[in-house]
């Protein structure tokens, strides 16, 4: 599926043993936890470097995460 | 009827959609199993769950898909009503008998829990009709296991592997489970630490992430107990450690397991998502951990299919299930019955389970032959004697195993009858109770706090013993503040403060460390 949407930063799961800051794509589908397929799951350099930025990404959805094969970062004025 | 002691469930239109002619070569390894038990005096039958002839004589129906989740209960309840089998042994991955999709206690705050669902095969081990709530699966009482294949497969190899490799265990001496293998994310040392002392006695050697891994040497993953309390997460097939806090690194990978796990070794993983059967393909081809060390000859592996919880010092959730399941193994216990008991202990020492401990007992499932003794149970010495050994044919005949299975389903009809469980609820928390746990919050350094509200619900009075209905049954509610530490206190990071609330009073207040 393609999701198109805003990548923030937050703490997760407070609580578990999978507690950590993440990177969520916030979209009209949902907001997920983003990670890049084969990327590391809890701090991926890549991922972090989106937060702030509007992407289009291509990937699934999982146990509540989107796991993107391919993206772009959206040029909000040329959309 | 001659009794059948393990009855094999799966879906063989399922399987032979997923593997075509190939199936022919998994009913020759079911063949070769079915002989191997009744060596051991185990009489076994496969029972094809999606056969509306097989079900039929069963007193059961068919599942109508490989998803039927429902239908995949009732068939198990109808075999196990029609059998009453000492092993049931689930044979397949999700797509070929499903997990059990149950609601996630901890879902639904904006700190919450990312899983929706807890996919579970605890309602399978239970006499508890079809369900999604978690707390109608707290008493379970029946010996389940499941040997998987790979999700996505199209070829039937990897099952046929894990099959024979639990048709030729052959039981060994404890001595060669004497030593073990532990790693843990370092900010975790102190609870890993004093789960393998309650296990292997005191000083017992964790090793940590960082420093340590993935790349374990033969001779670090030669024993055959292996404890692994790390980080992990959906459709990985690494485990990972911590230190410092919020610093990942990867602490173990299937990808370096390969030729060095020793055969018959057994695994508890707390991590999150441990026992997770996802699909390679969504991980580059890469098969998760569970399924790696199943293909290389362990014999079975206790984790979970989702977040898991437990304390950074001390002993709670996670901790605890893994080290019963360990403690049972080690005793003689069959793979199985261990995963009972770990689950059986685990729950009976509360009165009622908060959120977090009810996720804990029905997100641990075991991979698996449940029949299969890890370690050869010492024999009474009386057994041996010559009175027993030249008695008449046929006239000893040990039921020793019956007599667990009496004391196993004893004990989880009395759970199912007495447990309370924590549910979400939309009480209001009164206001002192309010001021409390801000005023605490703030003590501990979290941040911004939320709330979430829960009620006690304990079976209904015609369930519960007699005994039981005297006690005083006010309305317990249970208060959390959720959030996330400014600054750490004493080293550990604080998540959540519960207080349980009986009227206008905190009768119990607790602080859960983080992970």
């Amino acid at each position: 599926m393609i999701v198109e949407g805003v990548v923030i930063r937050r703490r997760i799961n407070v609580g578990s043993k999978s507690e950590h800051d993440a990177a969520l794509l916030v979209s009209e589908e949902g907001t997920f936890k983003l990670r890049r397929s084969g990327g590391h799951p809890f701090s991926d350099p890549d991922v972090q470097a989106l937060v702030g930025l509007r992407i289009r990404a291509e990937g699934f959805v999982t146990a509540g995460q989107f796991i993107m094969t391919h993206y772009a970062v959206v040029d909000d004025e040329t959309g | 009827m001659m009794a059948v002691h393990k009855v094999v469930v799966t879906n063989v239109s399922g399987l032979k959609a997923k593997y075509g002619p190939e199936y022919a070569r998994l009913r020759t390894s079911l063949a070769k199993l079915v002989r191997a038990d009744l060596k051991r005096g185990l009489r076994t039958r496969v029972v094809a769950i999606d056969s509306p002839a097989v079900m039929k004589r069963l007193g059961g129906k068919p599942v109508s898909s490989v998803n039927d989740q429902r239908g995949a209960k009732e068939a198990v309840d109808a075999i196990y009503g029609h059998y009453q089998p000492d092993y049931i042994l689930i044979l397949g991955a999700p797509d070929i008998v499903p997990h059990i999709d149950l609601a996630n206690p901890l879902h639904g705050t904006p700190d919450d829990d990312g899983d929706i669902v807890v996919p579970s095969d605890v309602p399978y081990a239970c006499a508890a009709g079809w369900s999604r709530q978690p707390q109608d699966f707290m008493g379970p009482s029946r010996v389940v296991g499941r040997l998987p294949d790979l999700a996505g497969a199209d070829e039937p190899s990897y099952l046929q592997r894990l099959i024979d490799t639990a048709a030729r265990h052959r039981p060994m001496p404890r001595k060669d489970y004497a030593r073990h293998f532990a790693i843990s994310a370092k900010v975790w040392i102190r609870s890993t630490a004093e789960s393998m002392d309650n296990l292997f006695g005191p000083g017992a050697i964790v090793l940590t992430a960082p420093p340590k891994g993935p790349r374990w040497p033969k001779r670090a993953l030669a024993p055959r107990i292996h404890f692994i309390n790390c980080h992990g997460d959906t459709c990985s097939p690494k485990f990972f450690g911590e230190h410092p806090t919020n610093r990942f690194v990867d602490a173990h990978d299937a990808v370096h397991l390969p030729t060095r796990i020793s055969k018959g070794a057994v695994v508890a993983a707390e991590c999150c998502y441990g026992a997770e059967l996802y699909e390679p393909a969504k991980a580059q081809g890469q098969a998760g951990i569970a399924n790696t060390y199943l293909g290389e000859g362990a014999i079975g592996f206790l984790g979970s299919t989702t977040i898991a919880y437990g304390p950074s010092e001390g002993q709670g959730q996670a901790d605890l299930i893994c080290q019963y399941f360990i403690d049972a193994v080690r005793r003689g216990a069959s793979l199985g019955r261990a995963a009972l008991e770990a689950r059986q202990r685990f729950v009976a020492q509360f009165s009622h389970t908060d959120p977090a401990d009810l996720k804990t007992a029905v997100q641990f499932l075991l991979l698996g032959d449940p029949s299969v003794h890890p370690v050869d149970p010492t024999p009474h010495a009386f057994s041996r004697s010559k009175t027993v050994r030249q008695a008449p044919k046929g006239l000893v005949h040990s039921e020793t195993r019956t007599f667990r299975r009496e004391r196993l389903a004893r004990t989880g009809t009395n759970l199912t009858r007495t447990l309370g469980a924590a549910v979400p609820s939309k009480d209001a928390i009164p206001k002192p109770v309010r001021r409390f746990l801000i005023k605490a919050a703030e003590e501990s350094g979290m941040l911004n706090p939320t709330f979430k509200s829960y009620r006690v619900t304990f079976p209904s009075a015609q369930r519960r013993p007699r005994s039981m209905n005297t006690l005083r049954r006010p309305k317990r509610l249970i208060f959390a503040a959720l959030g996330s530490l400014g600054i750490p206190t004493r080293g550990a990071r604080i998540s959540a403060i519960i207080a349980t609330v009986e009227g206008d009073k905190i009768v119990h207040v607790r602080r859960v460390h983080s992970r």
